[in-house]
């Protein structure tokens, strides 16, 4: 009995872990998507000034990310697809933390493009940082056995 | 409630795809449907101009100025020092040229507002534009555009010009 009660205590702690991880990491993902689906020229530039992709690539990866971002994130937010939404965003976020690392080795004095088209952070160590840190959130959803608590479930509950 | 109670480290690798796969085509259908509906779309093909001379506006190409045209939603900007009576322009223009951009610019005030989109053209001289274009954009107007190939382009392409005094009417 005092076991179930442990099992089953751990259990509430685990879904609500998950939970709060997808929602702050969807909620980053979506409030970085926002401002480049309204100016996608901005977002290209940004994307240019890492110097990474090549010209033919650059407008059809500013207008797709931004879509990719907020779609990971409703869906994390709301519980669907949660596992695919958190593997989209772990490849994001190495993406994002590759062109960060490549952007400093080189010494590029770019603005970083994540959450504002027109200036915003400059790319520097504490960016890379950050990065890290959101890949070590989303590993959690991402791995852990719980499912997370969400507005899909939470429905589903209520109609069992 | 049967979750949680897997002992797998990660869920079957078809469903974590699938959920993926499911996921991006939303993105790609997202995308499409924002990208078609917008009338100052970001061409598919990236201007190497634009980008190599780090212009401080997006070049338009001719399809969408067109379009934006027949759809009357942007203004036309002239940065030329060109005689009206002799060379072609595009009809409703504003003439605001690099010379005198701050005395043009007072001359249209109550016409030109910083939230009106605007395109600029010439004689595609790409860095006088710009130019002008930056000017632009330290006054405070946000939706600036560089009509790629200038006015000649424009012509080439069947867009209409006008020639003499007034805005003409397109």
């Amino acid at each position: 009995m005092a076991e179930r009660m442990t099992s089953s205590a751990h259990r509430a702690a685990g879904e609500w872990v998950v939970f709060l991880c997808c929602l702050l990491v969807g909620g980053t993902f979506l409030y970085a998507s926002l401002g480049k689906i309204i100016d996608p020229a901005g977002f290209a530039k940004a994307v240019h000034n890492y110097r990474l992709l090549p010209a033919v690539l650059l407008h059809p990866f500013a207008l797709l990310l931004p879509w990719l971002e907020a779609v990971v994130a409703v869906a994390l937010i709301l519980g669907v697809a949660r596992r695919g939404a958190a593997l989209l965003a772990l490849a994001m976020t190495v993406m994002f933390t590759v062109a960060v690392g490549a952007a400093l080795v080189r010494n590029l004095d770019i603005s970083c493009g994540c959450f504002h088209t027109d200036g915003g952070q400059a790319v520097g160590t504490s960016l890379l940082v950050r990065d890290i840190a959101l890949l070590l959130v989303i590993l959690v959803p991402l791995l852990s056995n719980y499912e997370g608590w969400s507005l899909v479930r939470l429905l589903r509950h209520r109609a069992a | 409630m049967q979750n949680g109670n897997s002992h797998a480290l990660l869920p079957p690798g078809s469903r974590l795809l699938r959920e993926a796969a499911f996921l991006l085509a939303a993105t790609c259908l997202l995308a499409i449907a924002s990208w078609s509906l917008r009338p100052d779309r970001l061409p598919l093909q990236a201007s190497t101009e634009q980008y190599e001379l780090d212009l401080p506006a997006p070049l338009l190409d001719l399809d969408q100025a067109l379009r934006l045209y027949e759809a009357g939603s942007h203004l036309f900007v002239d940065i030329r020092s060109i005689d009206p009576t002799t060379e072609p322009r595009i009809p409703g223009a504003f003439a605001i040229r690099q010379d005198s951009f701050d005395d043009d610019l007072l001359a249209v005030s109550d016409f030109l507002y910083p939230e009106d989109p605007l395109i600029l053209y010439g004689d595609n001289n790409l860095q006088e534009v710009a130019a002008v274009a930056s000017r632009f954009l330290e006054r405070g107007y946000e939706q600036v555009f560089i009509l790629g190939g200038g006015i000649d382009a424009w012509r080439l392409a069947g867009g209409p010009v006008t020639r003499g005094h007034g805005g003409g009417d397109g």
